[in-house]
């Protein structure tokens, strides 16, 4: 009798935990994640002959994909606020070119770390404020506006560095350097710049008043709006604080890579917005989360890395992430029209 | 409220713009003349103090101007940026050499905006300038020009550029390094530095897949080493991005770190993306990286033996090669549509003699 009850807890146990997970946003994806680490183990090893233990899935490899993700991450998790207002910033590419011309250049000038980082952050804070003020108080298309302000941050770029690549010198500002290439222990800066952005803004998202008042804008606006809720200070909040991740990823580009060209972001938007919808932040607003973005973030991390692994021609690996990323709409919008894809038999 | 919204997004627009423009000022300022850029600020002082009396050449320019003689000609010289260190210093020593050799140059400078270039093209045309010389552009956009030259009985020099096949007929010539060429002879220096029948693993960085010069240079690369057994990794497309070429560099590592011996980079930025990935993982005494350029932090890179060898291509060669081939369309009436500029190696023998002077 006792056993059965113990094996009934247990069985209780598991099945809340997992309904527990299923609720995570991005759960499937992290599912899918793992799965993908497996595939690319399996492939690797078929492909070496099987000798020599773990290829891919190595403390290492992880940590590496880890740190290469650092940069799309940040910018992801100030994107997801926006996205769960139900708008969109597609200047994040070309903001991110232009916040690494004025990192460059007050870095080559001064030498001051300090000064860079305040330049490029209230830089990035700007651009934020901009794009913010023109999609909530002007209420301008999301869309449309960004797709313009990317364009003047573009030619911004370029006004900045004379179209040109701009190099710091190696000799530069120690402190400068620090914050991109230091490690505490045995992580590098930048993971924990990544930890600390994601822990910040999920509890934002998930403990503040002005985190719940986001998920209610993107839900229904007008019920928020109706609500008493300042649907247009917080949008443009929730932009200000993806100019100051865009900011604040590109004082780490920076610092690590010491080299801005004036075209370096264009495109990376794409990247991120992939990241951010595989996360399970629903594209007409009002759902996601940092969690999911990390998920997602972490998922385009681990498909890129197998695929070059694997010497997978660029131009397929294109094909196939373009794929997923309309493989993982369809699936938001199913399910926003409640299209169940697994029935329970 | 919706006018208080207006006015502030101007109101923000506008501070935004002369806080920035003034950034941007700065910027294009330390790119000629401050830390910036110290090499091309070094160079272009270089280039006026080193100026040798009539000929225009100065040292280390691989082409003899001594002989040109352009007395008389008003030139007209279009530009898509008169900023950039690489691109302002092709313009700056056309002017000088030009002008040394006897013409008047009128320059126009499109700030980056192509559209521009192909404006001031007709600004000089409508002008009736002996001859047109332009630096950057659009090759398609360039096709009109070529044509509307040739009918006004304009020759159109090419720096650094080439139009479209449409308008070759038109333009007169085009000067500028042989992409292809450049890297069928660097694929072959790599063979003869590591053995034909070594097999080495080569990962290739490249930048954006669409640009020709990119596509020049891979299919040079290609070409020589179709006959070797080297294996060839599918090319990386970093873009412009320095840091996705080391992310990629760091995910070959990781897959085959012990395997690779070669890396080629088509452009030294994002080489030296590839470079920091190698000596990261400790493998600059297994992996030999090859690059293209001539940046001031590869040629560096080169003195300290963290790359093998990089290729810089001269601004000056271009601008005095131009200035000889106005010369030889101004003497015979015609020229070769092809001038191509040599290519100078930098390896750690002749490194000494570049360090501070690439083009960024």
């Amino acid at each position: 009798m006792s056993e059965k009850t113990t094996a009934a807890t247990e069985k209780r146990g598991f099945k809340y935990y997992w309904s527990k997970f299923q609720a995570l946003n991005g759960s499937s994806v992290f599912l899918a994640m793992l799965a993908a680490l497996v595939i690319f183990e399996v492939i690797l090893q078929i492909s070496k002959g099987g000798a020599g233990g773990l290829v891919f899935i190595t403390p290492t490899n992880l940590m590496m994909i880890f740190r290469q993700m650092v940069y799309t991450g940040i910018i992801a998790f100030g994107l997801t606020l926006v996205m769960l207002t139900g708008n969109i910033d597609l200047s994040v590419g070309n903001m991110l070119t232009f916040t690494c011309c004025i990192a460059a250049t007050v870095m080559m000038k001064t030498n001051n770390a300090a000064l860079t980082v305040l330049a490029t952050l209230g830089v990035g804070l700007l651009c934020g404020l901009f794009n913010g003020v023109l999609a909530s108080y002007v209420k301008l298309n999301s869309f449309i506006t960004t797709l313009g302000t990317s364009s003047i941050y573009s030619a911004l770029a370029i006004m900045v560095s004379a179209g040109t690549v701009l190099v710091i010198p190696n000799d530069c500002s120690p402190a400068f350097r620090a914050l991109g290439r230091a490690s505490i222990g045995p992580f590098s800066i930048l993971i924990i710049w990544f930890v600390v952005v994601a822990v910040i803004l999920g509890l934002i998202l998930s403990r503040t008043v002005y985190g719940q008042q986001l998920y209610a804008i993107g839900a229904n606006p007008i019920v928020a709006r109706f609500s008493g809720i300042h649907h247009k200070r917080n949008i443009t909040i929730a932009y200000m604080i993806t100019g100051l991740c865009v900011g604040l990823a590109a004082v780490i580009t920076m610092a690590n890579s010491l080299s801005s060209n004036p075209q370096s972001g264009s495109g990376a938007e794409m990247q991120i917005i992939l990241c951010v919808v595989l996360g399970g932040c629903a594209v007409q607003g009002g759902k996601g989360s940092v969690w999911g973005t990390i998920i997602g973030v972490l998922f385009y991390g681990v498909l890129s890395a197998g695929f070059t692994s694997l010497h997978m021609s660029q131009y397929l690996q294109w094909v196939v992430m373009g794929a997923i990323m309309l493989f993982a709409l369809s699936l938001d919008v199913l399910k926003g029209k409640g299209v169940k894809l697994w029935k329970r038999k | 409220m919706k006018k208080i919204g207006k006015l502030l997004s101007l109101v923000l627009a506008l501070a935004m713009v002369l806080a920035l423009a003034s950034c941007g000022g700065s910027g294009g300022g330390s790119a000629g003349s401050g830390s910036a850029a110290p090499a091309a600020s070094s160079e272009a002082g270089g280039g006026q103090s080193g100026a040798s009396g009539a000929s225009g050449a100065q040292d280390g320019c691989n082409v003899d101007v001594s002989g040109v003689d352009l007395s008389g000609k008003n030139l007209g010289y279009v530009t898509i940026t008169s900023t950039a260190p690489w691109g302002g210093r092709v313009g700056t020593e056309f002017v000088r050499m030009a002008e040394a050799a006897g013409a008047k140059v009128k320059t126009l400078d499109a700030n980056t905006v192509a559209d521009d270039v192909t404006n001031y093209c007709r600004q000089m045309i409508d002008a009736g300038v002996d001859a047109l010389a332009v630096f950057g552009g659009d090759p398609t956009a360039m096709v009109d020009i070529a044509k509307e030259c040739k009918e006004a009985g304009i020759p159109l020099f090419l720096c650094a550029l080439d139009v479209d096949e449409a308008g070759r007929d038109c333009a007169t010539a085009c000067i500028g390094p042989d992409q292809e060429q450049a890297f069928v002879d660097i694929g072959k220096k790599i063979i003869d530095d590591n053995g034909a029948d070594a097999g080495c693993n080569v990962v290739q960085i490249s930048g954006v897949p669409f640009l020709k010069d990119y596509q020049l240079r891979e299919a040079g690369f290609k070409t020589a080493m179709a006959g070797s057994n080297y294996n060839l990794y599918e090319p990386d497309y970093a873009f412009s991005s320095r840091t996705d070429a080391k992310s990629a560099m760091e995910q070959h590592i990781q897959a085959d770190g012990d395997k690779i011996n070669i890396v080629i980079g088509y452009d030294d930025d994002l080489t030296m993306g590839a470079v920091d990935a190698i000596q990261e993982a400790k493998l600059g005494d297994q992996i030999k990286v090859y690059s293209f350029t001539g940046q001031n932090d590869a040629i560096q890179a080169v003195k300290d033996g963290k790359l093998e060898m990089t290729v810089m291509n001269r601004a000056d060669d271009i601008a005095a090669e131009t200035c000889v081939a106005m010369d030889e369309y101004f003497s015979t009436g015609s020229t070769e549509y092809y001038h191509y500029t040599d290519l100078t190696y930098i390896t750690k023998d002749n490194v000494d003699q570049f360090i501070g002077k690439g083009e960024f």
